[in-house]
């Protein structure tokens, strides 16, 4: 297994009203090739704004700044402030959580493929841009292509639009894909059959997937490795089947226990309280106080990341034992 | 029975403009019978385009079915105050100029409630919401506290059916939780009738008491929880409760309309006569019904 994607102390700020404000802090993770990390967590937790900032996506203004990032042995300088939109056009792709809204209404989905295809390969033709689309199409399962190619966006349901999608993700022959909440807005058979779709990407084109969603059991399923943040920071990561099994972090215990299937006395178990404003200065573990098994020792200081056996990382100073 | 629902029946007319006469028609709903009795939860179950927003809003009384009847026992005086939707999105379900305190009096005032103030308290009460949020505008406040809010504007009225129309779909997970024990309080506490819509097979075990399968319109299995969870009898109710348990791996699924059972094209069971005419619903046993003929 090669190193494809690696970074290192992530930090984002965010411009507002009130001051800047941390939406991330001081993420490091790695990913394989071939490989898939799941990102879980709630709304408000940071998830989509580091995707966005590790594609440089992020509105003018915010601060971004990283110890390593690096794509396939291509590290970027944190000083440069076009260096990373120069590595996302390399090789990192993004699909959004509403392919309605992302895809752009007045084209029809063969002049944005083509479009796209164009922008990455200058010089080609046309004609040659428009089979690329249809292969592509052909790829993400919008059979018959050449029919699709002429449809627009309102023309399409929400799973074919989300194909399209895809596909687009597709023609910047990206190296990394980051999924940020693809299956959310759709029913559960569409959902099965869209990671189906990601899975035989990730086997036959060798992609490596950043998947984020706030279903931790949907991702155990597919994803190697999981990362749950919490309040812009990892609070938990390792293997996804010992993560979901043997949860240490009381974060990812609540998120597994608010599961559909965990039932208590005919009752849902939502997490107790909200997540932290982002703006909230806590000098403590941002969980506390909605944690279960939270000690004095908690509120005062910030817990370390520490590292246990089998590669798994837990930022708490009390680790629950299984 | 609270309320009864015979053969309903909704077809879409298509038109090339809204002047030009309709040539064809979309069939949302077909022959959906079904009764609900009083503190019973129904669960409606289906993909999307399977009509099932269209059962809702039927029942809601905001389109008239093409064929079937709809009825009420006495204790339903007035379907549009005694019925009322929580509708998908809670984003587009408030008027983003009026305050949630406007909002909520709308419903009270068009049905000329006297005590208006009491009945806002009491419906914020009810769903843990404080007052001051009532000067507020809708986005001020977060999904989940939209879906709240949208929730107490339903109850303001003290109906005795609420049909919820995916009401967390579109809502974080441990948010869905806290709305869903909502619901279910709700139901035991003001004694209400649920119709629950959700395309989730995992809610049906705890929020729903009877279930119904819809696939493209057509009601293909109706019975109590446990028959439909543990034991289903239609091929497509067997693949949507494997679906649910997500590690197993469906097969392909979906079929295409046409005059027969809408499943016939990837149903594993498939006789010949499966794609020419649809099958009858047949009774399995007292409260169990399903539409496909194996069982006929």
């Amino acid at each position: 297994m090669t190193r494809l994607f690696e970074v290192r102390d992530l930090n984002v700020m965010l411009p507002t009203r009130h001051g800047p404000l941390a939406v991330s802090r001081d993420i490091s993770f790695s990913l394989e090739e071939k490989q898939i990390l799941g990102v879980a967590g709630e709304s408000g937790c940071g998830k989509t704004m580091t995707m966005l900032a590790l594609t440089g996506l992020l509105p003018p203004g915010s601060r971004v700044s990283w110890k390593k990032l690096e794509l396939a042995g291509r590290s970027c300088d944190p000083s440069c402030r076009t260096d990373i939109s120069k590595m996302r056009d390399k090789g990192i792709s993004y699909i959004f959580q509403e392919p309605g809204t992302h895809l752009n209404p007045l084209f029809s989905i063969g002049e944005q493929l083509t479009e796209t295809i164009l922008c990455n390969n200058r010089g080609l033709r046309a004609k040659t841009a428009r089979q690329e689309a249809v292969r592509i199409l052909e790829n993400v399962g919008l059979r018959p292509a050449g029919d699709f190619l002429r449809r627009y966006p309102h023309q399409l349901s929400g799973g074919m639009n989300q194909r399209a999608m895809i596909g687009l993700a597709l023609a910047a022959d990206p190296k990394l894909l980051i999924a940020d909440e693809p299956t959310t807005a759709l029913d559960l058979l569409t959902q099965r059959s869209i990671i189906d779709l990601v899975l035989s990407l990730v086997r036959t084109r060798g992609l490596s997937v950043i998947w984020v969603s706030h279903d931790i059991s949907l991702m155990e399923s597919f994803a190697d490795t999981l990362a749950v943040m919490y309040a812009g920071r990892i609070v938990e990561s390792g293997p996804a089947k010992d993560m979901t099994r043997h949860a240490r972090h009381p974060y990812t215990r609540a998120l597994i226990h608010c599961l559909p299937e965990r039932l208590k006395e005919k009752r849902f178990q939502p997490i107790p309280g909200h997540v932290p404003a982002l703006n909230a200065e806590t000098r403590g573990c941002a969980f506390y106080p909605r944690c279960p098994f939270g000690m004095p020792a908690c509120a005062q200081a910030e817990p370390l990341t520490i590292e246990t056996e089998n590669s798994r990382k837990i930022k708490c100073f009390f680790p629950q034992n299984t | 029975m609270l309320l009864s629902a015979e053969h309903l029946t909704k077809y879409y007319p298509l038109r090339a403009s809204i002047f030009s006469r309709a040539r064809a028609c979309v069939r949302a709903l077909e022959d959906v019978s079904f009764r609900l009795p009083e503190q019973h939860s129904l669960g409606v179950m289906g993909e999307s385009g399977s009509g099932k927003t269209t059962l809702a809003r039927l029942l809601a009384n905001l389109i008239a079915p093409t064929r079937g009847t709809l009825s009420f026992s006495p204790a339903i005086s007035d379907r549009t105050k005694d019925i009322q939707i929580i509708s998908q999105n809670p984003w587009e379900a408030l008027d983003p100029r009026m305050t949630i305190g406007q909002s909520l009096k709308e419903p009270l005032i068009i049905h000329r409630m006297n005590d208006i103030r009491d009945r806002l308290r009491r419906s914020l009460d009810l769903v843990g919401l404080d007052r001051h949020c009532l000067n507020r505008l809708p986005h001020e406040f977060s999904g989940g506290q939209r879906q709240r809010i949208v929730i107490a504007r339903a109850m303001s009225c003290g109906p005795k059916i609420l049909v919820c129309d995916e009401p967390t779909s579109s809502l974080d997970i441990s948010v869905q939780a806290q709305i869903l024990n909502l619901l279910l309080d709700l139901k035991e506490q003001q004694k209400l009738s649920l119709i629950f819509i959700t395309h989730d097979a995992r809610l049906l075990p705890v929020i729903s008491d009877s279930i119904l399968v819809l696939h493209s319109g057509i009601m293909v299995e109706r019975g109590p929880r446990e028959a439909v969870l543990n034991k289903p009898l239609h091929p497509y109710t067997r693949q949507l409760m494997t679906l649910s348990k997500l590690h197993e791996k469906p097969q392909a699924a979906r079929g295409a309309g046409g005059a027969g059972c809408p499943f016939w094209q990837v149903c594993s069971l498939k006789k010949t006569e499966c794609s020419e005419h649809l099958p009858e619903i047949v009774q399995i046993s007292p409260e169990h019904w399903v539409r496909c003929c194996h069982f006929l």
